[in-house]
């Protein structure tokens, strides 16, 4: 909790980096090699080794990283399609299914689908993943593909628009669609952002994260928070900048309060790739510095707008009963355990997993 | 001897693709990424570099793009790069050349379609009326 708000955090991955499942291409080498260095680096006292992270990671030690190494209260979890990398598109479908079924009282879902394959599978796989996770809230999306290399817009009246009307039709309320990370040295104009604007237009009633929003075309997302009110900055990755770079993530938070607003931007981590409690240990004492409210022109940062950032934002948009949610983890497993144990260490639900033999490491 | 000026303007021709993109083309030395520049007498060159973030997947290709440009200078036999992953970068590594040519795209993307802050607001509000 913080200051009595949940704290939510909206995007979590349980990946599978495992030799068997990457594919020998260069691109996903380089991908797997990339999330590696990501974890280990910029986490250089609590990350695992390039080896040990080359597995395929179970949701439950996903769920037990969130909920008893770190405050958060409820995640999001998504399907990943980016098949042409990881032969089961790196977050598989079952295990979304699995952190639900399980703990539908700490996850949200979103399902996962790739356009570049066309919209016939698109609608066919959205209404089977529908079928199984009608609980699902999101429809989680990634803008290119390898091997060989292709690309859509979200702005295709003829292609994307239709997946997000039947999306839409189904009870999806958010669509997550990842930018400003390249994956792998592959042409960048998918990864630019001028394209969602068009589909917020289009869809006023949906709600379009720009994922890993300020890595990179900080300038091309501010021009998007700002005019269109249904576009939202979700922190996935970025916030680490928050716990390695603080200068850096403030100077980020400022422009994202200056043209988008508190109501604007999602706390995420990324969890597992990066742990969520030194981030969210950093937000509780965060602050503008005088220069950047001056250079912004942005008052001080309120304990309301944090908890915006940490959770109310992402409630509002699911439509959570935020009061419910709070009483059904009141006393679940995660809250009777932690309770015994007090805040467990950073990833040593995953660091006991190995050393019982219960994920098997790449060779 | 290598002449260093030479292989520091090879340098200069070698862009960020992502400044490229973003249409404010910037050299890797405009940008800061070039954090050590050694040339040994036999004519190798070692050069350090910092990615922009952890996750900059052009590391690969700006390398290739340097170790191309440097060969072309006389006297250069070799060219080692390495990744400097202790030192981050950011937009204070601008060089005052690169920082000019940042403002002046941005200032003239600006001017070509204002954006005035949290404007959202006012296209909520006016939906809310219709």
């Amino acid at each position: 909790m913080f200051n009595d708000q949940l704290v939510i955090d909206a995007v979590a991955h349980a990946y599978d980096l495992s030799d068997a499942n990457t594919e020998s291409h260069r691109y996903a080498q380089i991908m797997r090699t990339m999330l590696c260095a990501l974890h280990q680096t910029w986490q250089p006292d609590i990350g695992l080794t390039p080896e040990e992270q080359s597995s395929d990671w179970p949701i439950e030690v996903m769920a037990r990283t969130l909920f008893l190494e770190s405050d958060v209260d409820l995640a999001v979890t998504h399907t990943l399609r980016l098949n042409s990398y990881f032969k089961d598109g790196l977050c598989a479908r079952y295990k979304t299914v699995e952190a639900i079924r399980r703990w539908p009282q700490r996850f949200f879902g979103y399902v996962g689908l790739d356009p570049t394959l066309g919209l016939d599978t698109c609608l066919r796989e959205l209404d089977q993943q529908m079928d199984e996770l009608p609980e699902a809230v999101g429809l989680k999306l990634y803008p290119a593909q390898v091997n060989p290399l292709r690309s859509w817009r979200m702005d295709d009246s003829g292609l994307a628009f239709p997946l997000f009307k039947a999306a839409r039709d189904r009870g999806i309320k958010i669509v997550a669609i990842h930018k400003a990370a390249p994956l792998g040295p592959v042409p960048l104009n998918p990864f630019k952002l001028d394209d969602v604007g068009g589909a917020a237009d289009a869809f006023p009633e949906l709600a379009f994260e720009i994922v890993h929003a300020g890595w990179s075309f900080m300038d091309e997302t501010l021009l998007q928070l700002a005019t269109m009110p249904n576009i939202y900055a979700n922190l996935e990755c970025t916030s680490a900048f928050a716990t390695r770079r603080p200068g850096q993530f403030e100077q980020m938070m400022g422009s994202f309060f200056a043209y988008g607003g508190p109501q604007k931007v999602i706390f995420s981590s990324g969890n597992m790739v990066l742990h969520s409690h030194p981030i969210i240990e950093m937000f509780r004492g965060f602050k503008f510095s005088d220069e950047t409210m001056s250079r912004f022109g942005i008052p001080q940062i309120t304990k309301d707008d944090l908890a915006l950032v940490l959770g109310g934002n992402f409630a509002r948009l699911a439509g959570l009963d935020t009061e419910g949610a709070k009483q059904r983890i009141a006393n679940d497993e995660f809250a009777q355990e932690r309770r015994s144990t007090g805040l467990q260490a950073p990833y040593s639900n995953w660091r006991r997993y190995l050393k019982d033999g219960k994920i098997g490491m790449a060779a | 001897m290598i002449d260093r000026e030479k292989v520091e303007a090879a340098l200069a021709t070698v862009y960020d693709p992502c400044s490229v993109q973003a249409n404010a083309p910037l050299s890797v030395t405009n940008m800061g990424l070039v954090t050590s520049l050694d040339l040994a007498p036999d004519g190798e060159v070692r050069i350090t570099l910092r990615p922009t973030s952890p996750w900059c997947t052009m590391m690969g290709s700006i390398m290739q793009g340097i170790e191309k440009q440097l060969r072309k200078v006389d006297g250069v036999t070799g060219v080692t790069i390495e990744i400097d992953s202790t030192s981050l970068w950011s937009e204070a590594d601008l060089t005052p050349e690169g920082r000019e040519i940042l403002e002046t795209t941005r200032a003239r993307s600006r001017a070509i379609r204002p954006v005035r802050r949290r404007q959202w607001q006012e296209r909520a509000a006016t939906a809310r009326e219709v």
